[in-house]
C-alpha cells in the first residue's frame, strides 16, 4: 500500500491536497505570522521539521503505543519537539522568535500535526511517514510564504526587510506611494487566504463545494 | 515483546507512560541546559540595547541589536553600574541581573528594593541611567531613562508587551515620542516633579516639565507618565545627591564648597568628597558633613561611621 | 475597573478569531449551523474558564524561575505542562459531565474531545503567560473574555453562513473561500473597537 502511494505522498500536499487551503488545517498560524516574510519562513521551516520528526517517531512507535493513551502520547512527542524548536529559535534567531511569540507553542495544537499523525503516521512505515511530513510541512510553508510576500510587499513596502517599493517605485519618479497599512492588519490575512482558496479551487474544479 | 504483553493492559500503559515521560524529561532538560547560555546572551543583549538606546542621541548613533554588545564594551558599562536603595545609598547587588518588574508591588516601588543604576561616560559627561517599569493600557510597559549631571533627561527608551499596534505601540516605534523627553528637567527648584505625559495643551500632572501625549493613544501615554513618576520616585534621593544644580555652590556654606570650582561641583557624586584634598574636608562645617560623612579634625569615629546622625550628634 | 477593561478588550479588541486567529480550524469546520456553533462556543468558554486559571497557578508556583526551588527555572517546560493539563482537564470534565449532567453532556459532550487540540485553549494559556497577570482574578476574567469573544465570533459567522447558503456565490468561492472573506470583513468591523477607551 505504501509503495503504491509513494509518489503522491510527497507531492500531493504541495498543491492539490494542500493542508492549508484544501484540508483546512493549521489556519491559525498561517494567518498570524504572515505580516512579514522572515517569521513566516522560519515558522514554515519549524513546522516542517516538527511534522517530519513527529511523523517518523510516531510511525516507529506505532506498534507499541497503548491505544488508550494514544492521543496524549502524540501530544507529548509533539510538545517535546516544539519545545526543542522553540529553544533553538530563542538561541539562534532571537528577533524572529520574538515576532512569532506564542505561535511557536501553538504548533502543538496545529491541526496539521494531529491530523497527519492520526491519519498517516499511525498506519504507515517510517519512510513514507517522513515524506508525508515533509510534503505537508512544505505545503503549509508555501502558503505561508505566498501570503507573507503579498502582505509584506504591499503592507510595509519591503521584502525580507529590504525596502523594495521605495527603491524602485518612488525613485523611478512615481513619487508619493504610500504603503497600504491594511495589509498588515489581521483582516487582510483572512481575505488574502480566501483569494488563494478561490484561485486554487477555480483551477481544480473537483475541489469545489457542491 | 508484544506477544508476551498485552498492549491494552494497565501495567503496560503505565510503564509506557513512565518511560516516555522520563525520556522526554531527559531530552528537554538537555536541550534547555545546552542552549541556556546562548539564550541568556540574547536576552542580555536586548536589555543592553534598551539601556543604551536611552543615551543613543549622546552616543550619536542608533543602537541596534547587533551593535549593542560592542557599544556596551566600549562604554565600559559593566564596570560602572551599581545599585542604590530608596534612600539614595549605594548597596550591594548585581545591577544588570535585577529584573525591573521585581522592584514593584501594586504599581509602587518596594521600600527596601535595590534599584539598578547604569552609568555611561560619553564625551566626558556622566549620564546615569535608571530603569522604569509599570502597567500599560493592556500589559506591562518598561523602559530606561538617562539623566545628565544637571538633572535633565538625556534620553529615554520604552518597550511594551501588548499595546495596540499603530497607537499605543508608538511609545516604542515612534522616535519622536522619545526625543520629546530630551532636555526636560525632572527637578523643579530642587523638588522632584517628574516629566508628565499629558494631552497637548494640558498642564503637567505634578508641575514641572511635560511631554505631549501621542495622538490617539492618550491612555497609553498617561500610563507612561505614571510609570516615569512612580519609577523615579524610588530614585529621587539618589538622583538628588548627585544632581548638583548650578547654584549648589552658593547654597552650601563653609569654606570647602566656596573654594570648589564649577567643574568640581558639577562632577560631584556621593564619593567625591573623599577624593577632595584633605584641607578641604577639614574646613567643612556641619552642613557639609551631613551630606558627605566627612568630619572635622579630632573626632575620628564620625568619619569612619560616616553617618549623618553621628555627625549631627558630634556637633 | 481594570477587570472590566481586560474583559472588554479580550472580547472585542483582542478577539481570539479576528485578531489572534486562534481556534480557526474548528471555527471553520463547525460553523455551518448556529445551534452547533453555540454549543461548541459554550464548550470552549467552559474549558477555558477551567484550564486557564489552573495553568496560571501552575505557571506562577511551579514553572517560573525560582518559583518551586530557588535557582531552578522550569519555564521551558511550560508548553508540555500546559497541554498535558488541558488534555487531562478535558478528560476529567468529560467524565464528570457525562456522569452528573447527562443533559449537558448530550449537547456539549461531542465537542469536548475536539477541544483538547483546539488552539484557542492552549493559545489562551500562552497569551495569559505572556501577559504576566498579577493575580488569578485577572486570569479568570481573561478566560471568560476570550471564551465569550470566541463564542460571539463563531455564532456570528454561523448565522451569516446560514444566510449565505441561499446566495449565488461563484462556484470556486463557495464554502471555505467565502467564509474566509466574510471573516475578513468582520475583522475589519471589529477593528473599529481598537480605539475603545475605558475609564
Amino acid at each position: 500500500m505504501a509503495n503504491e502511494k509513494k509518489p503522491g505522498v510527497f507531492t500531493g500536499p504541495l498543491w492539490t491536497n494542500n493542508p492549508v487551503v484544501v484540508q483546512v488545517l493549521g489556519i491559525c498560524s498561517a494567518l498570524a505570522v504572515t505580516t512579514q516574510m522572515k517569521p513566516a519562513l522560519v515558522m514554515g521551516i519549524s513546522l516542517t521539521c516538527v511534522l517530519a520528526f513527529a511523523n517518523v517517531i510516531i510511525s516507529v512507535l506505532r506498534n507499541t503505543i497503548p491505544n488508550r493513551i494514544r492521543i496524549i502520547v502524540q501530544l507529548v512527542v509533539v510538545a517535546a519537539l516544539v519545545i526543542i524548536v522553540n529553544q533553538i529559535l530563542k538561541a539562534y534567531v532571537y528577533d524572529v522568535s520574538k515576532a512569532l511569540s506564542v505561535y511557536v507553542g501553538l504548533i502543538i495544537t496545529n491541526c496539521i500535526l494531529m491530523g497527519r499523525l492520526e491519519a498517516f503516521a499511525l498506519g504507515n512505515k517510517p519512510f513514507p511517514a517522513l515524506l508525508d511530513g515533509l510534503g505537508n510541512g512544505l505545503g503549509y510553508a508555501m502558503i505561508l510564504f505566498i501570503t507573507a510576500t503579498i502582505r509584506e510587499l504591499f503592507g510595509s513596502g519591503t521584502l525580507f526587510g529590504y525596502d523594495v517599493i521605495a527603491r524602485f517605485v518612488n525613485e523611478a519618479g512615481y513619487d508619493g506611494y504610500q504603503n497600504c497599512g491594511f495589509f498588515t492588519m489581521p483582516a487582510a490575512a483572512l481575505i488574502i487566504l480566501g483569494c488563494i482558496i478561490w484561485y486554487q479551487r477555480a483551477k481544480n474544479p473537483d475541489l469545489q463545494d457542491k | 515483546m508484544h506477544k508476551t504483553m498485552n498492549r491494552n493492559s494497565n501495567v503496560y500503559t503505565v510503564i509506557y507512560a513512565t518511560v516516555l515521560t522520563v525520556l522526554v524529561a531527559i531530552l528537554l532538560s538537555a536541550a534547555a541546559l545546552g542552549l541556556k547560555d546562548k539564550q541568556k546572551a540574547n536576552t542580555d543583549n536586548e536589555k543592553k540595547q534598551q539601556i543604551l538606546q536611552s543615551v543613543a542621541t549622546k552616543i550619536g548613533k542608533d543602537v541596534t541589536f547587533e551593535n549593542a554588545a560592542e557599544l556596551w564594551q566600549e562604554l565600559k558599562m559593566d564596570e560602572a553600574m551599581f545599585c542604590v536603595n530608596t534612600n539614595g545609598e549605594k548597596v550591594d547587588g548585581k545591577a544588570f541581573d535585577i529584573a525591573s518588574k521585581t522592584l514593584f508591588s501594586g504599581g509602587k516601588i518596594i521600600k527596601d528594593a535595590s534599584l539598578p543604576v547604569y552609568v555611561a561616560n560619553i564625551d566626558g559627561v556622566t549620564y546615569r541611567i535608571v530603569s522604569m517599569y509599570g502597567a500599560g493600557l493592556w500589559g506591562p510597559i518598561w523602559g530606561y531613562l538617562s539623566v545628565d549631571p544637571e538633572g535633565k533627561v538625556a534620553g529615554v527608551s520604552f518597550d511594551h508587551e501588548s499595546e495596540t499596534a499603530g497607537l499605543g505601540a508608538k511609545i516604542k516605534d515612534d522616535p519622536n515620542f522619545a526625543k520629546a523627553f530630551i532636555g526636560k528637567s525632572i527637578f523643579t527648584d530642587g523638588k522632584f516633579t517628574s516629566v508628565s505625559v499629558t494631552k497637548a495643551g494640558k498642564p503637567a500632572n505634578h508641575g514641572g516639565d511635560k511631554v505631549d501625549a501621542i495622538t490617539g493613544a492618550t491612555k497609553t501615554s498617561d500610563f507612561v507618565g505614571d510609570m516615569i513618576y512612580e519609577s523615579l520616585l524610588g530614585y529621587v534621593p539618589f538622583l538628588q545627591s548627585g544632581t548638583v544644580n548650578s547654584d549648589c555652590c552658593k547654597k552650601q556654606e563653609g569654606g570647602c564648597c566656596e573654594k570648589q570650582d564649577a567643574g568640581c561641583c558639577e562632577k560631584q557624586e556621593a564619593g567625591c568628597c573623599e577624593k577632595q584634598e584633605s584641607d578641604c574636608c577639614k574646613k567643612q562645617d556641619a552642613g557639609c558633613c551631613e551630606k558627605k560623612g566627612c568630619k572635622e579634625e579630632g573626632k575620628s569615629e564620625c568619619a569612619e561611621k560616616a553617618e549623618c546622625d553621628a555627625c549631627k550628634k558630634a556637633e | 475597573m481594570e477587570y472590566l477593561n481586560l474583559f472588554i478588550k479580550s472580547i472585542f479588541i483582542d478577539n481570539m478569531i479576528f485578531a489572534l486567529f486562534l481556534g480557526m480550524c474548528s471555527y471553520l469546520a463547525v460553523s455551518k449551523t448556529v445551534s452547533t456553533s453555540v454549543g461548541l462556543g459554550c464548550a470552549v468558554t467552559f474549558v477555558l474558564f477551567i484550564t486557564l486559571p489552573i495553568n496560571y497557578l501552575l505557571d506562577k508556583y511551579v514553572l517560573q524561575p525560582n518559583a518551586l526551588i530557588e535557582g531552578v527555572d522550569l519555564s521551558y517546560l511550560s508548553f508540555i505542562i500546559f497541554i498535558a493539563n488541558i488534555a487531562a482537564i478535558v478528560q476529567i470534565v468529560e467524565m464528570v459531565v457525562e456522569k452528573f449532567f447527562p443533559a449537558l453532556y448530550g449537547s456539549l459532550g461531542i465537542f469536548l474531545p475536539l477541544i483538547a487540540v483546539n488552539c484557542a485553549i492552549l493559545g489562551g494559556s500562552l497569551f495569559m503567560q505572556q501577559k504576566e497577570f498579577e493575580n488569578v482574578g485577572y486570569a479568570i476574567t481573561y478566560a471568560l473574555g476570550d471564551g465569550i469573544g470566541w463564542l460571539f465570533a463563531i455564532a456570528c459567522i454561523a448565522a451569516i453562513r446560514e444566510k449565505l447558503s441561499y446566495s449565488n456565490i461563484p462556484a470556486p468561492l463557495k464554502g471555505l473561500g467565502i467564509t474566509f472573506i466574510v471573516t475578513g470583513l468582520m475583522a475589519i468591523a471589529f477593528m473599529s473597537f481598537s480605539g475603545i477607551q475605558l475609564g
